[in-house]
Formats: C-alpha cells, sequence, structure tokens
C-alpha cells in the first residue's frame, strides 16, 4: 500500500511559479487578503459560465462551436459516445489533437426534466485522463474558460470544451491512445436565502483559545482552533498576531438560523463584537454553506475583520463553529442589521464515465505556432 | 519546542525547497484542488516566515509543518463557503490508471480519512506521531484507520490490479 500512496504521489507537485508567489508575499507587506476574496472571485466566473445572457446566445453544439472558434470547429471529428446515470445523458460529441493538446466536446442533458442550468450556477466535478499505449506520460489539463462553455435553454443541454495539454508525449502517442472524461457528480447552486438575525448580546464565558499546540503558553487553553480567516482585516492586524485568543465558550444554542446553522453566541471582547455561529447536521448533498455580516442603516454591507473556525466533537455528530469578529463599538451596534446567507444545492449524483479513442483523423497536422507535426509534443 | 528568532528569505527558500513538496501534496490529499493547494502552500509558509520558529530537529520542523498544513486544510474545508467540487482546471490526471484509481478512490473518503491514510502510508508517520500531530488518542486512531482502510478496500474491491498492489505491499 505505501508503494501504491508513493506512486500515486509522484506526480503531484507544487504549482511552477509557488515558490516565488511567497516571497512576492513577503516582500509586498499588504500581503493578500485571505479566502473569502478568493472566493468570491471564483464564484464570479462561475456564475459567469452559467450566466442566462451567455446562454441564450449559444443554440446548439455545432453553432456553438462555430461561434467560439471557426476554424476550432472544423477540426472536430464526430465521437457520439455517451453515458446515461441518474436520467443525465454525458456525450463526449468530437474530439481534436492540435499541437500538444486534444480538445474535447462534452455535452450534458437532463432527458428527465431541467435540472442542467437551473441553478444559479454549476459545478462539474470532472477528472480526465489518458492511457498511452506504450507508455503512461505526465499531462496538466486546463478547460472550462468562460468562452468555452455553453448552454442552450431550448434544448437544456450544456456543452464544454476540455482541453488537456500534453508534456513529454509524441504525437504518435496519442494515435490510438484512449481518454476517459468522468463526472462524479453535478452541483446545481441555488440562489441564497437571506435570514435577518435578532442582535442580543448574550452571557458566554470567554474562553482561551490558541492557533496551533505548538505555541507555549502559561494560560491553559480551552480548545486549539484551526485558524483564521481575513475578512476586512489585512494580516496585519494586531488580533492576529497573539499568542493566546479569547473567543466565546459555546453553550446552549441562542438563535437557530436554519436547521443546520444556529448563533451559539454573540458578546463583545476587547471593543470587538463577536458573534459564534455553528453548522451542525448538514447533509453534504444540500447544504453548501452560510456567511455572516452586517448591514448599516444605509444599507452597507459589513464583513468581519476576522473569523476563526474550530470543531468540537459533539456526540455522534461534530459542530462546525465560525466566530466571526466585526470592529463595530458596542455603542453604534443599534444602527447595524446583523444578516445570515445561507445557500444550498442539489447533487446529481454519477459518475459518467465515457472512454473513446483519438485516431489519426482528430488531428489537424500542425501546433498553433506552426510547428511541425513530427515533432514531438510538449 | 520551538522558539522565535530572524528568519531570512534565503532560509526560507530552503525550508520550502526541502518540504514545499510534502506541504503541497498534504494539502492536495485534503482538498483535492490544485488551486487550494496553492493557497494552503502559500498560507503554510507565509505563516513559517512570520512565526520564525526555532526548532530543536528537523523531525521538529517537519512535524511543524505537517500540522500547519493539516490545521489550514482543515480550516478550508470547514470554512463556510468551502466547495467539495474541484473546478477542471484542477483536475490531476495521472499518468498510471492505478494510480487513478487509488486517487478515486481516496477521493470517496472523507477528509479525515484522507488524512490519516495519507499521513500513515504515504508519510510512513506512526500512529503515535500521528496523535502527536493532531491530538487524538492512538486508540481512536488506529480505529479510525482500520475503518478508512476498510473502506478504501471497499471502493477499491473488484480492480484485480489494486487488490494484488496493496496486497504486495501491506
Amino acid at each position: 500500500m505505501k508503494a501504491a500512496f508513493r506512486k500515486m504521489n509522484e506526480s503531484i507537485r507544487p504549482t511552477p511559479g509557488l515558490e516565488d508567489q511567497v516571497f512576492e508575499k513577503i516582500a509586498v507587506k499588504h500581503a493578500a487578503r485571505f479566502r473569502p476574496l478568493a472566493a468570491v472571485a471564483a464564484m464570479l466566473v462561475v456564475v459567469m459560465l452559467a450566466t442566462p445572457a451567455m446562454a441564450a446566445s449559444i443554440p446548439a453544439v455545432s453553432d456553438w462551436l462555430y461561434q467560439v472558434s471557426p476554424e476550432m470547429a472544423e477540426r472536430f471529428t464526430p465521437i457520439q459516445e455517451s453515458c446515461t446515470k441518474n436520467g443525465i445523458k454525458m456525450e463526449v460529441v468530437s474530439a481534436s489533437i492540435h499541437g500538444a493538446t486534444s480538445e474535447v466536446v462534452v455535452s450534458f442533458e437532463d432527458l428527465e426534466g431541467n435540472r442542467i442550468g437551473s441553478g444559479t450556477r454549476e459545478d462539474y466535478e470532472f477528472r480526465n485522463y489518458n492511457i498511452f499505449k506504450d507508455n503512461g506520460s505526465g499531462q496538466s489539463v486546463k478547460g472550462l474558460s468562460d468562452d468555452k462553455t455553453g448552454y442552450d435553454p431550448e434544448t437544456g443541454k450544456k456543452t464544454m470544451l476540455v482541453e488537456t495539454n500534453y508534456h513529454g508525449v509524441t504525437v504518435s502517442d496519442l494515435f490510438g491512445s484512449k481518454m476517459t472524461i468522468v463526472v462524479d457528480e453535478i452541483c446545481n447552486y441555488l440562489d441564497s436565502v437571506s435570514y435577518e438575525v435578532p442582535i442580543v448580546l448574550t452571557d458566554n464565558a470567554v474562553m482561551t483559545a490558541k492557533p496551533d499546540r505548538s505555541q507555549p503558553t502559561d494560560r491553559p487553553v480551552e480548545v486549539p482552533f484551526d485558524g483564521f480567516g481575513y475578512g476586512s482585516a489585512t494580516r496585519n492586524d494586531p488580533w492576529l498576531t497573539k499568542e493566546v485568543y479569547e473567543l466565546l465558550t459555546p453553550g446552549e444554542v441562542k438563535h437557530q438560523i436554519t436547521e443546520e446553522v444556529a448563533v451559539m453566541g454573540m458578546a463583545y471582547i476587547d471593543g470587538r463584537l463577536h458573534v459564534q455561529t455553528r453548522q451542525r447536521d448538514a447533509d453534504a448533498d444540500t447544504f453548501s454553506g452560510y456567511q455572516i455580516y452586517l448591514v448599516e442603516s444605509n444599507g452597507e454591507k459589513l464583513c468581519a475583520a476576522v473569523f476563526n473556525t474550530f470543531t468540537i466533537d459533539e456526540g455522534d455528530d461534530r459542530g462546525d463553529y465560525m466566530e466571526g469578529i466585526f470592529d463595530i463599538p458596542e455603542e453604534e451596534l443599534e444602527n447595524y442589521t446583523l444578516m445570515a446567507d445561507v445557500e444550498y444545492k442539489e447533487t446529481i449524483k454519477g459518475p459518467w464515465k465515457v472512454t473513446f479513442t483519438f485516431t489519426e483523423s482528430d488531428y489537424v497536422g500542425e501546433h498553433d505556432d506552426g510547428i511541425p507535426m513530427e515533432t514531438a509534443i510538449g | 519546542m520551538e522558539q522565535t528568532r530572524q528568519c531570512t528569505p534565503a532560509e526560507l527558500g530552503h525550508v520550502m525547497d526541502k518540504y514545499g513538496t510534502m506541504v503541497y501534496r498534504l494539502a492536495f490529499s485534503q482538498l483535492r484542488s490544485h488551486s487550494d493547494a496553492d493557497d494552503i502552500y502559500q498560507e503554510v509558509f507565509l505563516r513559517y516566515y512570520q512565526k520564525r520558529p526555532q526548532f530543536e530537529s528537523e523531525e521538529h520542523r517537519r512535524a511543524w509543518l505537517l500540522r500547519v498544513t493539516i490545521n489550514r486544510a482543515k480550516s478550508y474545508v470547514t470554512s463556510a463557503w468551502f466547495r467539495h467540487t474541484v473546478s477542471l482546471e484542477d483536475c490531476h490526471a495521472f499518468p498510471e490508471p492505478e494510480s487513478q484509481s487509488l486517487d478515486e478512490a481516496m477521493a470517496a473518503l472523507p477528509a479525515k480519512d484522507r488524512m490519516l491514510l495519507h499521513l500513515y502510508y504515504y508519510e510512513e508517520l506512526s500512529v503515535r506521531d500521528i496523535a502527536q500531530l493532531t491530538g487524538k488518542k492512538e486508540s481512536t486512531l488506529r480505529t479510525q484507520l482500520t475503518r478508512a482502510r476498510r473502506k478504501l478496500g471497499t471502493i477499491l474491491k473488484g480492480e484485480d490490479d489494486y487488490e494484488s498492489c496493496i496486497s504486495e505491499n501491506e
């Protein structure tokens, strides 16, 4: 088993340039903000992919390909291999090899309803891999850029272009090689629901916490927590450099927002408002996530300066806690409304799996940069 | 225990050269996304630079990096907006079918099982080491490890090449 794990991990390596990015962040004192911003950016991309305006402009697979690129459309040859599961049909429509890249057009169609394209956005849990005739070589996968995904509202068909870049593989390796495309599940994200949460300060005791167990401290620590999130704060926020932190001690549920999310405490510590929430008993197939924030009377949204997360085993389940810390003086709190946005999703389980063979007719002859086809690609 | 002192970029570079792949692979095993593993990698080493820990031994340094990676990955998984989906750009294509199969089987396991199996089989840590890293009891981890192995075996069942691969290397 150890050998199998070693072999599996051999091809997983840090992205080139990652080390430089760390040094860049060190050099730039105003270091990058944390995950929420990145998450928002990622979500925007996905939302853009599913935007109805774009979808409406894409009538059919062939026309869609021509809209993406007439040259691209001409170089594809039909495959038409499909797999249907749970009423969803995945079809590998056509394929092409050019230069160091293979391109495969994949479509999804709901044969029983309109689950495809009905949510605010969708995630397709994709995997694809090649099996070569004589050798197995590494490859990197890219795909799904915002101009290469389409949706036809009339047929309910979603079409994607899957691009695979190869390294250290020759053209002859690709001819006759098999590619398997697997989609494990499709998640349809639904509109998030906003809840107003009563602002009622609670009398939770204060507990001490520390971010990892390696930090020595003279003070007793009740909970090790997983880490910080940076909301409106930066990494230079003094709160983030302490050895020991003070958080609210979880107790009874103070306010149940939804079946899964509850307010566990709301109190001031060192002049900052702490709002502690707990997620529990969430169905991973239907519950997507939530966020809490304040809204000022003028409508301006205020995210937590800092939030952190910790987990507590609670009988047969566990509570995933999040404590948002807001820079709002208590005397100004009456000007704010506390909101929670909760998002759900529909998960359609696969897997959908199609294996097909690249043939010489899929090859268009030249690299994009004009390098002759005989040249080894990669 | 580690103390703090000045850490130079050159030292950080050396640490990233030596442990970067370890951190990245552990993060990837948990989050199954290259972009998320990239984020964790950066956070772990930025934290290393900011905290400037000093260690009694290389083993201690390695343990610190593993622990911080685990904590950061857990924080990601439990954060409100983390999504258990991987964009196509983040897919990892394994060159060998058997590695792809093992990866697919691992993907079907809960993150805590993946972490345990990765630390045990890939990093080759003992249950005692993992207990120290995670703060869990050894007995709990043994039970969890047994269950995780059983689940992995069930998923892999029917894939003859893996059955033989596992039995050969156990």
